[in-house]
């Protein structure tokens, strides 16, 4: 630790010794009270007293046949992150790393990469999982961070219940309803690398059974650097705004009305062979603007019959836009979704449901980076079935589950799972799954991406190219996880998989197969000889590894959790496979064998919370980066109950450090560097 | 640990001396045991024993206890937090027992039980299983009065209030206190 960290530590521990002696008592808290104290209370304030409904998580996770972790509102206000991909690096099994300013790779037991496509992420029931580039563009993501309700992450396959590509990962971003967030909150923050953040919301109950929020928000977040500590053209800026109204009808009835539109900026330094490289044989490096925006809207309606049987109906519509220098894409989704669950017998839970989704693209397509066709219209077609079966009181529990989709590349997917989970009492409870899912190829099969221009004697041009042979990835999962609760303040959750892949993406390079082509000479274009690097099929391999997440409740204002993620990844190219220039063998480098984390959630007095996380991300071999360890403080201070003042420090252990290198559009790595932010919360 | 370099190792361990010199701002003997229990159900139990004072039993059984028994049936939510909470409370001159039942089968003398929600599949049996009894059945399960419970929690914008099915209550011979039902947020007759 350098003199600037000592600084800062003394700086926090003055600022702490400050607010206890500020410290004000609250208003009537029921942690505060005895349990008799609680038993005394009569009926009438009983009524009056606000409770925080904090989901039944403990509950409900113990009867989960899967690997959950759920990332409630209060951790995500605790950890004081900005955004969202910034609160799932608590998660164990989760990959997150930080390419610059304005990217992330993201990912769930291995496989990670900026265009990571293994992992399902959904907003409120909304894909976000573009089609297009087959990934999550997280630096288009994003909502006013403390009205979400929480964030449940899944890791292993989620495709019997969720379809394709939910592989080794679904992420489900759910907001709080519109009768969780009445009144105004306005939040300002700003800081050294996160310059200026503003929030604000606004919700009203329109009639009992009606309400509805608006919201904004601003953000501006300044260029990360490179090594040579040369600032890249990364900063990233957004604006979005969005609204929701939820309505309520005789405890039947519930529909939702929501949406979004959003408009923002990333870039990065990039070299690129472009069409100037046709001529001189060189790539091209230019400071890239990335433009984004787009919008949705989606409705919902919910009818619960009684606790034994409901169904939802959903409907939405997303639109991406995003242009760079090199490609320009416009995205439009249309989806519809039903659901069905009730009771049969006394045994039996069963869930089924339909789904439909029409994707409508477009692309201006560049000599680097191009479609063909330029424009397609996609359809989906999709059903599942899961049964719940439970034997001997409800403690052992058999899901079969099934979904089939009809996909217009590879047509029809099927991907059932098999559970159990035995629930030996409420400490001790076993799951088992083995299951089938598909990451499917969409418009990655049509793809060019220039990625090499040599003399040959004429230019001949590399080019990742799509093929129509292209067939999806498969994995056979199975998994195995044991949930306990030591004692009451103990609990320790583990889970283990081993992950068997068929048919991985590998980038050929076989001029008997895909000789180069020759292409004439255009106004703009010298001719010139492209050699494809096509798409193809020929790796398996199997990745292992286990999660354990501990919880830990030393008394009523401290608890600590400790994470730990273990994983092994082997790829085989086949023999026939002439993968020799993208090297996608080598993948198995680029995701961290262990990685843990320690977090520590203190309410020093009741007005003062104080948050350590430390956590550690092995190196990445492929890509010559370093392990490292994060150490993040947050220190809130609410001298009201309206108002909350909180600073963060961030990757407080060293100046700066790479996470992650970006893969296929060579870009200019950037480092993450030690950042601090301020930021007050105003509720009224 | 060989996965942590010699130096990264040194940072670990600064860092942990740190959190561990923060820490001692409270004094941890203070600590309430039961904190794993959300507030919410601590306010649903202080309900159940509240619902004590407003119910007369008929029954001689029951009257001639010298406690009142509090039946918990299925996934406990309260944990060891009501059984803390009642130790050293009487509710109308008499101290209060919990009970837990897994199986509805063996519920015999109590007041009053808590349906958890785990029993939702097992609703119709447990109702006509202690129709024979005189029990004040309460729960949080959605629409609970409808499907032949008594009194329903429910949870309105974050305050919890209470649904009462007085046919319910009256079909077994219970008698249930005019100010409770004015302060019920819906009465089923």
């Amino acid at each position: 630790m350098n003199f600037r960290s000592n600084i800062l530590v003394s700086l926090t521990l003055i600022f702490l010794i400050i607010s206890l002696s500020y410290a004000k008592d609250q208003s009537l808290n029921i942690d505060k009270l005895s349990p008799e104290e609680i038993m005394m209370l009569d009926v009438e304030t009983l009524m009056n007293i606000q409770v925080t409904s904090v989901s039944k998580k403990s509950e409900k996770l113990i009867n989960t046949a899967a690997a959950i972790f759920v990332i409630t509102a209060d951790d995500i206000r605790r950890m004081g992150a900005t955004s969202i991909p910034e609160t799932l690096r608590v998660v164990p099994g989760l990959v997150v790393a930080r390419i610059d300013a304005s990217s992330w790779a993201v990912s769930s037991r291995g496989f990670n990469g900026r265009f990571a496509n293994k992992l399902l992420v959904l907003v409120d029931g909304r894909t976000v999982y573009s089609p297009v580039f087959a990934g999550v563009n997280w630096d288009a993501q994003d909502t006013m961070i403390s009205d979400i309700a929480r964030i449940e992450v899944i890791r292993g396959p989620g495709a019997a219940m969720w379809g394709a590509n939910a592989v080794n990962g679904v992420i489900n971003i759910i907001t709080k309803r519109a009768s969780e967030t009445v009144g105004s909150t306005l939040t300002v923050g700003s800081g050294n690398k996160d310059l200026s953040i503003t929030e604000w919301r606004y919700g009203k109950k329109i009639d009992p059974d009606k309400y509805f929020r608006i919201y904004t928000k601003y953000t501006n977040r300044d260029d990360f650097i490179d090594a040579n500590k040369n600032a890249s053209s990364d900063a990233w800026q957004t604006i979005r705004g969005g609204f929701r109204m939820d309505w309520e009808f005789l405890s039947k009835d519930s529909v939702t009305f929501q949406g979004d539109v959003y408009d923002g900026q990333g870039g990065g330094t990039v070299t690129l062979f472009t069409e100037n490289s046709l001529t001189s044989l060189i790539p091209d490096t230019f400071d890239s603007e990335r433009d984004f925006g787009g919008g949705n809207l989606l409705g919902r309606w919910e009818r619960t019959f009684d606790d034994e049987s409901s169904f939802s109906l959903q409907l939405y519509y997303d639109r991406q836009e995003r242009k760079t220098e090199v490609l320009e894409s416009d995205v439009d989704t249309f989806d519809i979704d039903f659901q069905h669950q009730f009771d049969f017998g006394t045994r039996h839970e069963i869930i089924w449901g339909l789904g439909y989704r029409l994707i409508n693209d477009r692309f201006d397509n560049t000599f680097h980076s191009s479609f063909d066709p330029d424009t397609d219209l996609l359809n989906l077609y999709s059903a599942f079935i899961q049964d719940k079966i439970t034997f001997l009181d409800s403690r052992l529990g058999l899901i079969l589950g099934a979904k089939i989709e009809h996909n217009d590349f590879t047509g029809f997917e099927f991907q059932p799972n098999l559970r159990l989970v035995y629930k030996h009492d409420d400490r001790h409870s076993l799951w088992s799954a083995i299951s089938r899912a598909v990451r499917v190829p969409a418009r990655s099969n049509n793809v060019q991406l220039v990625q090499r221009i040599v003399a040959a004697p004429g230019p001949l041009v590399f080019a990742v190219v799509g093929d129509s042979d292209f067939e999806s990835e498969e994995l056979t999962a199975y998994e195995i996880g044991y949930r306990t609760k030591i004692s009451k303040t103990v609990s320790v959750d583990i889970a283990t998989f081993y992950n068997d892949y068929n048919n991985l993406r590998t980038l050929e390079l076989n001029f008997a197969a895909r000789p180069p082509a020759p292409v004439p000479a255009t106004p703009s274009v010298p001719a010139h000889v492209i050699s494809p690097i096509f798409g193809d099929n020929k790796m398996d391999g199997e990745t292992y590894g286990a999660e354990c997440s501990t919880n830990i409740i030393l008394n009523s204002w401290w608890r600590v959790q400790f994470n730990y993620t273990f994983l092994r990844m082997q790829l085989h190219l086949d023999n026939s496979s002439k993968d020799f220039l993208m090297n996608s063998e080598k993948a198995e480098g680029d995701s961290p064998q262990q990685q843990f984390s320690i977090r520590s959630s203190m309410d020093l007095i009741e007005s003062i919370q104080f948050e350590t996380i430390l956590g550690y991300v092995d190196s990445l071999p492929n890509q010559n980066i370093n392990n490292y360890l994060r150490l993040e403080l947050r220190l809130a201070w609410s001298p009201s109950d309206s108002i909350e003042i909180s600073f963060v420090g961030s990757n407080l252990l060293d100046n700066q450090h790479p996470e992650f290198t970006p893969e296929l559009i060579n870009t200019l790595r950037t480092e993450t560097e030690r950042s601090f932010y301020g930021q007050i919360k105003w509720q009224f | 640990m060989a996965i942590l370099g010699r130096y990264t190792l040194g940072k670990f361990l600064i860092v942990l001396v740190f959190i561990f010199v923060v820490m001692p701002a409270k004094d941890v003997a203070a600590a309430d045991k039961d904190v794993d229990i959300e507030s919410e159900y601590k306010i649903k139990a202080a309900f159940l024993v509240n619902f004590v004072k407003y119910i007369t039993f008929s029954s001689a059984k029951l009257t001639e206890l010298d406690e009142i028994v509090i039946g918990v049936l299925g996934m406990d939510p309260f944990g060891s937090f009501i059984d803390t909470a009642v130790e050293k409370i009487t509710v109308n001159g008499k101290k209060i027992k919990i009970r837990r039942f897994l199986n509805y089968k063996n519920i015999d003398q109590i007041h009053i039980l808590w349906v958890s929600k785990s029993n939702h599949l097992q609703l119709n049996e447990i109702n006509r299983f202690i129709e024979s009894f005189q029990i004040l059945t309460v729960s949080d399960l959605a629409s609970y009065c409808e499907r032949g419970g008594m009194v329903g929690l429910v949870n309105i914008e974050g305050k919890i209030r209470f649904i009462i099915n007085e046919a319910n209550i009256k079909k077994s011979g219970l008698r249930v206190s005019s100010r409770l039902l004015r302060l019920a947020e819906k009465i089923i007759e």
